[in-house]
């Protein structure tokens, strides 16, 4: 009598494949090749792994490609950053010179309004009859 | 004899790495009936686990180049393999032809003491499973891989591993109990 833990191992021993999968496989691996060569074999004829120079300079190539693109994904985020504080800046000025164009608008009417009433008030009080417009019409005649 | 044959499967590989077909076919005798044994178990039809191993020596012969050792070999095959058969066999009902397969020739396979009737009701068992648990089932007793490294060949975390296994059991022992009254529960 078993666990049954024992019998599972039992029951999922190893099977043993068809006896052609090696050749099949390889097969398959040459007929690939003649479509499309395998970079990794093209590669590793360049690189062999066990060559520890070999190894460091690949690290370095990979660790100086993590920094270049760490790199240029900061700069790229700090001149999005430049353009959008720019771009806001410019907004605001905008508006505040659209303020400060009603405002002289608005000071402008005022002044001339007031102007105008100085200018009634000297007339009246030295005696000068109030400029009518049936009065400049006689007078340019 | 251990050194000799860690050698051997490093030079395999150095070889294979190089771009030698011979080396890469001795990879493929030594690892195969692991490879097969594993897609066979998941998706209990040979037709369809032979296919599954074409494919993953295929994408082993392409990603050569990133295998650092045999160990990281082995852990490698598993890996992909297990990946494989779970879409395998999400994709396909599986359909029984488990029992037509031989066993594999080596050490493990001298132990022939079981009952046959019972370990193709086991097979069949774990085959009604879920996917996750059947895969945890079969890495865990064909394999024998510990919990840690089922985690890590899944990707799944090790307390995930533990409780899948727990409730496989526990499924499976429920489920034999009705089937087979001679083993103990």
């Amino acid at each position: 009598m078993k666990s049954l833990e024992d019998e599972l191992r039992q029951a999922l021993r190893r099977k043993e494949p068809p006896p052609d999968l090696a050749e099949r496989v390889l097969a398959r691996i040459g007929q690939r090749d003649q479509i499309n060569p395998p970079a990794t074999s093209r590669a590793m004829s360049r690189v062999p792994k066990t060559d520890p120079w070999s190894r460091l300079r690949s690290w370095f190539w990979r660790a100086g490609i993590r920094w270049a693109l760490a790199t240029a994904a900061c700069c790229v985020l700090i001149a999005a950053i430049v353009v959008e504080r720019q771009r806001a800046e410019r907004a605001r000025a905008e508006v505040a010179r659209e303020q400060l164009e009603v405002a002289l608008q608005l000071a402008s009417g005022k002044l001339n309004r007031a102007f105008r009433e100085v200018r009634r008030v000297e007339r009246v009080e030295s005696g000068a009859p109030a400029k009518t417009k049936a009065n400049r019409r006689s007078e340019r005649l | 004899m251990k050194v000799a044959a860690l050698e051997g499967a490093e030079d395999a590989l150095d070889r294979s790495l190089q771009g030698d077909p011979a080396a890469f076919g001795d990879l493929v005798r030594e690892h195969q009936s692991m490879v097969f044994s594993l897609a066979l178990h998941f998706l209990r039809d040979g037709a369809l686990a032979e296919e599954v191993a074409q494919e993953v020596f295929l994408d082993l012969y392409q990603n050569l180049a990133s295998i650092e050792s045999p160990a990281h070999l082995r852990f490698w095959l598993r890996k992909v393999t297990c990946h494989r058969s779970i879409d395998y066999g999400r994709r396909q009902r599986p359909h029984v032809s488990l029992d037509d397969v031989p066993e594999a020739i080596g050490p493990r396979a001298k132990d022939t003491s079981s009952d046959p009737l019972l370990a193709k009701t086991l097979r069949a068992l774990v085959a009604s499973l879920p996917r996750k648990a059947r895969m945890v089932v079969v890495l865990r007793f064909q394999e024998e891989l510990e919990y840690h490294e089922i985690a890590e060949v899944m990707e799944i975390p090790i307390n995930s591993v533990k409780s899948c296994m727990q409730r496989s059991l526990t499924v499976l022992r429920q489920k034999l109990s009705r089937c087979a009254g001679d083993v103990r529960i």
